[in-house]
C-alpha cells in the first residue's frame, strides 16, 4: 500500500481509500447478512439441544447443491432458496433423530458427539462428491442489476438476501418473544431439565430447533452460492469458520448475539481484506475465535447461564 | 482428550524436515522458493522436526488450558487445524504456499531404488520400536496411572496436587514430538508436502485410527493406524476406477471412514482393544518386599 | 466436646498408613487463618466476610442451612476457586493466590461434596495416584525407569492396601471406580485424601450416603487422625456427629458466620435455632 500512493496526488489517494472503506463496509454488510443467517441457525440449535453440530457446514453445501439441481429444473432462484432451506431442515431433523438423540440417550460425552458430527459432515460432503462429482460449480450470474445506495454499489441479489435475512431475523425474534413455542424454546435453552419438569416436551422442541437450524443453514448455503462466483463441496466447511466466529463472538447459544456477531465478522473481514491480502480473510475470523475463547468464552453478549454452560 | 489438531503437529514436523534438508536453490525450474536453504543431515533434521512438533503441540495445548467444555475445545482444535492449512496455503513465500514443498531429498537417494525402499522400511520399523518403547514409559506404570487420572477428572487431580498445566503441556510436548517425527519420516519418503496433504479430512483419518484401535491401548492405536492407512486409504486405489465418476473411489474411501467412526463410537466405543488395567495384589503381611505388582488384563 | 475415646477398630492401621505426617508445621500457631473471606457468584454473595482460625490437631465443624455458603468457604480455602476478597494463611504462609495443586502439595487437602473418583482407574489405583510427588513422575523417573522408583511404588502400594483393609474395601480394590456405589466412592475419596498425608483435611459432608455403621467408623477414623496431629474442617448436617467429634463449630447462614462455640452450647442459642432448626 505505501508504495502505491507515491505516484498519485495525495488527495485522490486519500479519497480512494475512503471510498474503498465505504465500499468494503457495504460488501461486509452483504456478506454479514449471509453469515448472520448461518450463525443464527448454528447457535439456535446449540442453545437448545446443547450439541455442537460441526456437520452444519456440510449441510450448507448440501443446500447449495440441492439449489443447483433445482435451478437445473428451471425454478425461480428465490423459490429454490425456500425449498432448499426446508429440505435441508428436514435433513437436519433426520440427523438429530437418527444419530444425535440416540447417542445422547446412550450417554455419549460431548467430545464424542463432536467427533460424530465431524464424521457425519465428512460423509455428507462425500455423498455430494459421489452424486455430483468433485468439480467446481456455479449458479451462473444471478446478481441482477447494480444498485447505488449510500455510496455503496451493491447487486440486487445482495440487497434481496439482506432483506430476506432481516425478515427472517424479525420473524425469529417474534417467534421467540411472542409465542408459546418461543417461550418453550427459550426455557429449554436456559435449563433443559427444569423445562422438562415444567411439562415442556423438550425432545419436540429440540426437533423444531434442528429443523429451524437446518432451514437457516440451507438458505444460507444457497444465498452464499448466489453471491459467490463458484463453489464445490467444501463450500460450507470453509464458511463454517466465520460462522463459528460470529456465534462465538455473540456468545454461543445466543441468537441475537449471532445476528450482531455475523454482521461484525462480515464487516471486519471485508474491510480487512480490502486493505490486506484477501487470502487472509478467514484469519480474521480465526483470530476472533481464539481471542474470544481465551479472553471471554461466553461471548460479548453471553449471560451468566451461558458461562455456566460453557465452563467445564 | 484426543488432540483434534494433531495433523498440524505432523505438518510442523514435515515442513521442518523439508526446509532443513531442501538445500539452496539449485534450479529445479525456479518454481520453488527456498525458505532457509540448509541441507542438514537426516538425523539432525528429524530431531529438529521432533522439537518443532513439540513446540507446536504445546502452543496448541495452551488454547486448551482455559476451563472450557470439552466439545467447545474440540471445535477450537478443528478450527486451528483448518486455519493452519489455510494460512500456509495463502502465503506463497512461506513454506511454499498452496503448491507446497517438493523435491525433498530422499535420505537413501544414493542407494538403488529397491534397497532404498527397504532401508526406508527398516528405518520406519526402527522408529516404531523406539516410539513404542518411549510411549510405554508414559502409558504404563505410575505415569500412565497419573495421566489416566488427569483424563478422567482434571480438577480432582489438581486437588491431589497435580499441576494441570504441567501435565497437559508435558503430554502435548511428548505427543507433539511424536507427531513431528512421523511427519518428518513421511515427508522423507514421499518427497513433497503441501497444505492439501493435511486438510480437515486427514484429521478424521487419524481419529478413526485411534477410535477403531481402542483409545486406551497403545497396541490398538498402532494397529488401527496401520489398518486405516493401508487398507482404507491406499486400498481404495485398487478398486476399479469408474470412468464417468471422477473422484468416486476417493469419496467412497472417506465415506467409509466417516461411517466406521460413527459405527465404532456407537457400537464399541472402547475400540477393538480395551484399555489394559493393571491389577495390584495385596502385599504379604510382615514381608515388606514381598508384595507382587502383577500386571494383567483388567 | 468429644467424650468418645479415640481409637475405634480402624485407628491403629490408619495411624500406620499416615505415618510420616509431620505434626502441624507452624509450631503452636494456627494451622489455618481465614480473614474476611468473601466470594460472589454474579450478584449472589455466597460468602460474605468470614473469618476463623484452626488450631493444629483439632476438628472444626461448619453447620448451617442449605445454601449458607459452607461448601463455598471450603472450595475457596482449597484454592479451587479464588475469593473476591479476604486472605487465607496456611502454616503461617499466605496462600490466597496459590493454585490448588500447590496448596494440596503443602498438605491442604479437600474432598468434594459430590464424591469425585477417577472412574477409569481401579479403586486401589485411585489411592496410589494420590501421591503427587512420587519419583516415578519426575523426569528422572521417566528416564531411569522402574529401577529408580520400584521401592517407593511398593511402599505406596502397601499404604494403599492398609487403607483399603481399614475401610473394608479390600475385595473392591481392583474394581473400576466407575462401577462403585455412592458410599464406596465416598470411601475411596477419603482414602485418597489420606494417602496424601495431609496436614489439614477439608471434608464436605463425608457421612452423606454412608450407612450408620460406616459413618460411626469414619468418625473413629477422624478422631484417631486427630490424635496423629491432623486438623480437620468438616461440613456436616448430622448434628450428633458434629457434637461427637468437633471441638469447635461455626454456624453459617447467608454467607456469614452467625455463631461459634461448642455444639452442646450452640444448641441452646436462640439465633442458631432461628437460622437452623436444630434437631
Ligand atoms: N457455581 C456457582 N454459581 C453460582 N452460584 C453458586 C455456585 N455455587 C454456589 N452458588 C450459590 O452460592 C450459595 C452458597 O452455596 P454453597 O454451595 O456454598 O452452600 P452450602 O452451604 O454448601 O449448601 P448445602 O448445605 O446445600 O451444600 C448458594 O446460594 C448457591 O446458589
Ligand atoms: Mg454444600
Amino acid at each position: 500500500m505505501p508504495g502505491a500512493g507515491r505516484a498519485r496526488p495525495r488527495l485522490i489517494y486519500k479519497e480512494a481509500l475512503v471510498h474503498l472503506l465505504v465500499q468494503s463496509i457495504g460488501f461486509g454488510v452483504a456478506a454479514g447478512a449471509v453469515l448472520a443467517l448461518g450463525a443464527v441457525g448454528f447457535t439456535l440449535q446449540f442453545g437448545i439441544s446443547n450439541v455442537l453440530n460441526i456437520s452444519y457446514g456440510s449441510l450448507m453445501s448440501v443446500g447449495a447443491f440441492l439449489g443447483l439441481f433445482m435451478l437445473g429444473l428451471g425454478l425461480n432462484i428465490w423459490l429454490v432458496m425456500v425449498i432448499g432451506g426446508l429440505a435441508v431442515g428436514a435433513c437436519s431433523v433426520v440427523l438429530n433423530r437418527g444419530l444425535i438423540t440416540p447417542l445422547v440417550r446412550k450417554g455419549m460425552a460431548p467430545f464424542g458427539l463432536v467427533i460424530v458430527t465431524v464424521s457425519a459432515g465428512i460423509v455428507l460432503e462425500y455423498v455430494i462428491v459421489a452424486v455430483a462429482g468433485p468439480a467446481t460449480q456455479t449458479y451462473g450470474n444471478r446478481s441482477g442489476a447494480t444498485l447505488n445506495f449510500l455510496g455503496w454499489t451493491l447487486t440486487t441479489a445482495q440487497v434481496v438476501i439482506f432483506a430476506i435475512t432481516v425478515v427472517l431475523m424479525l420473524g425469529l425474534h417474534l417467534l421467540l418473544t411472542r409465542t408459546q413455542l418461543g417461550r418453550a424454546m427459550r426455557a429449554t435453552s436456559a435449563n433443559r431439565t427444569l423445562a422438562r419438569s415444567c411439562g415442556i416436551a423438550t425432545s419436540r422442541i429440540s426437533d423444531i430447533a434442528w429443523f429451524m437450524s437446518g432451514t437457516f443453514c440451507g438458505m444460507a448455503g444457497i444465498a452464499l452460492a448466489i453471491t459467490i462466483e463458484s463453489f464445490d463441496f467444501t463450500l460450507g466447511s470453509i464458511f463454517l469458520i466465520p460462522m463459528i466466529a460470529a456465534a462465538v463472538l455473540g456468545g454461543v447459544g445466543q441468537p441475537y448475539g449471532a445476528m450482531i456477531g455475523g454482521m461484525v465478522v462480515g464487516i471486519v473481514s471485508s474491510v480487512s481484506s480490502a486493505y490486506w491480502d484477501p487470502a487472509y480473510q478467514s484469519v480474521v475470523a480465526f483470530g476472533i475465535i481464539i481471542v474470544m475463547l481465551l479472553v471471554r468464552p461466553r461471548g460479548l453478549f453471553g449471560s451468566a447461564t451461558a458461562t455456566r454452560k460453557l465452563l467445564a | 482428550m484426543a488432540n483434534l489438531a494433531y495433523i498440524v503437529v505432523i505438518a510442523a514436523g514435515a515442513y521442518t524436515y523439508g526446509i532443513l534438508t531442501l538445500g539452496p536453490d539449485t534450479g529445479n525450474g525456479g518454481f520453488q522458493q527456498y525458505v532457509l536453504g540448509y541441507r542438514l543431515p537426516f538425523f539432525v533434521a528429524v530431531i529438529a522436526a521432533a522439537v518443532a512438533g513439540a513446540v507446536v503441540g504445546v502452543l496448541i495445548g495452551v488454547t486448551g488450558l482455559k476451563r472450557i467444555r470439552q466439545d467447545y475445545q474440540a471445535m477450537v482444535m478443528l478450527v486451528i487445524s483448518i486455519m493452519a492449512a489455510t494460512v500456509i496455503g495463502a502465503a506463497p513465500s512461506f513454506l511454499g504456499g498452496e503448491p507446497g514443498l517438493s523435491l525433498i531429498p530422499n535420505p537413501f537417494a544414493n542407494l538403488s531404488p529397491a534397497t532404498g525402499d527397504w532401508a526406508y522400511v527398516a528405518m520406519v520399523a526402527f522408529a516404531c520400536v523406539v516410539g513404542y518403547l518411549v510411549m510405554r514409559r508414559f502409558t504404563s506404570g505410575p505415569m500412565g496411572r497419573a495421566l489416566r487420572a488427569m483424563r478422567d477428572d482434571e480438577h480432582a487431580a489438581a486437588a491431589m496436587g497435580f499441576s494441570i498445566v504441567k501435565m497437559r503441556l508435558l503430554t502435548q510436548a511428548v505427543g507433539g514430538a511424536f507427531g513431528g517425527v512421523s511427519g518428518a519420516l513421511l515427508v522423507a519418503f514421499i518427497g513433497g508436502w503441501s497444505p492439501g496433504a493435511w486438510a480437515y479430512v486427514e484429521t478424521l483419518a487419524l481419529l478413526t485410527a485411534v477410535i477403531v484401535g481402542g483409545m486406551g491401548n497403545d497396541f490398538g492405536v498402532s494397529l488401527g493406524t496401520f489398518v486405516i492407512a493401508v487398507l482404507l486409504l491406499q486400498g481404495v486405489q485398487f478398486l476399479p476406477q469408474i470412468r464417468s465418476h471422477t473422484g468416486l473411489t476417493e469419496a467412497i474411501g472417506w465415506m467409509t471412514l466417516g461411517i466406521l467412526t460413527i459405527a465404532f463410537l456407537w457400537l464399541r466405543p472402547q475400540g477393538v482393544f480395551r484399555e489394559r488395567r493393571p491389577r495390584y495384589g495385596q502385599p504379604a503381611v510382615g514381608n515388606a518386599g514381598g508384595g507382587e505388582v502383577a500386571e494383567g488384563h483388567g | 466436646m468429644s467424650s468418645t475415646p479415640a481409637g475405634g477398630p480402624g485407628s491403629a492401621p490408619v495411624a500406620e498408613a499416615l505415618a510420616g505426617t509431620s505434626k502441624s508445621g507452624a509450631g503452636d500457631g494456627p494451622i489455618l487463618r481465614v480473614a474476611s473471606l468473601s466470594r460472589q457468584y454474579g450478584g449472589v454473595r455466597a460468602v460474605d466476610g468470614v473469618s476463623f482460625e484452626l488450631l493444629p490437631g483439632t476438628i472444626t465443624g461448619i453447620i448451617g442451612p442449605n445454601g449458607a455458603g459452607k461448601s463455598t468457604v471450603l472450595t475457596v480455602v482449597s484454592g479451587f476457586i479464588s475469593p473476591s476478597a479476604g486472605t487465607i494463611e496456611f502454616l503461617g504462609r499466605d496462600v490466597t493466590r496459590l493454585p490448588m495443586h500447590r496448596r494440596a502439595q503443602m498438605g491442604l487437602v479437600r474432598t468434594f461434596q459430590i464424591a469425585r473418583v477417577f472412574e477409569g482407574l481401579t479403586a486401589i489405583e485411585n489411592l496410589m495416584v494420590a501421591v503427587p510427588q512420587q519419583r516415578s513422575l519426575t523426569p528422572m523417573g521417566l528416564l531411569r525407569g522402574k529401577r529408580y522408583w520400584r521401592s517407593e511404588e511398593q511402599e505406596i502400594l502397601e499404604r494403599a492396601w492398609t487403607l483399603m483393609n481399614t475401610f473394608g474395601m479390600a475385595d473392591k480394590a481392583n474394581e473400576k471406580a466407575g462401577r462403585l456405589s455412592g458410599g464406596q466412592r465416598r470411601a475411596v475419596e477419603i482414602m485418597r485424601a489420606l494417602m496424601m498425608r495431609p496436614k489439614l483435611l477439608l471434608v464436605d459432608e463425608p457421612m452423606a450416603g454412608l450407612n450408620p455403621k460406616l459413618s460411626r467408623e469414619l468418625e473413629d477414623v477422624f478422631l484417631s487422625l486427630r490424635e496423629q496431629g491432623l486438623s480437620i474442617l468438616i461440613i456436616e448436617h448430622e448434628l450428633d456427629t458434629v457434637e461427637r467429634i468437633c471441638s469447635e463449630v461455626l454456624v453459617m447462614a447467608w454467607g456469614k458466620v452467625i455463631a461459634r462455640g461448642e455444639m452442646a452450647e450452640l444448641r441452646t442459642r436462640k439465633e442458631v435455632q432461628d437460622a437452623y432448626v436444630v434437631g
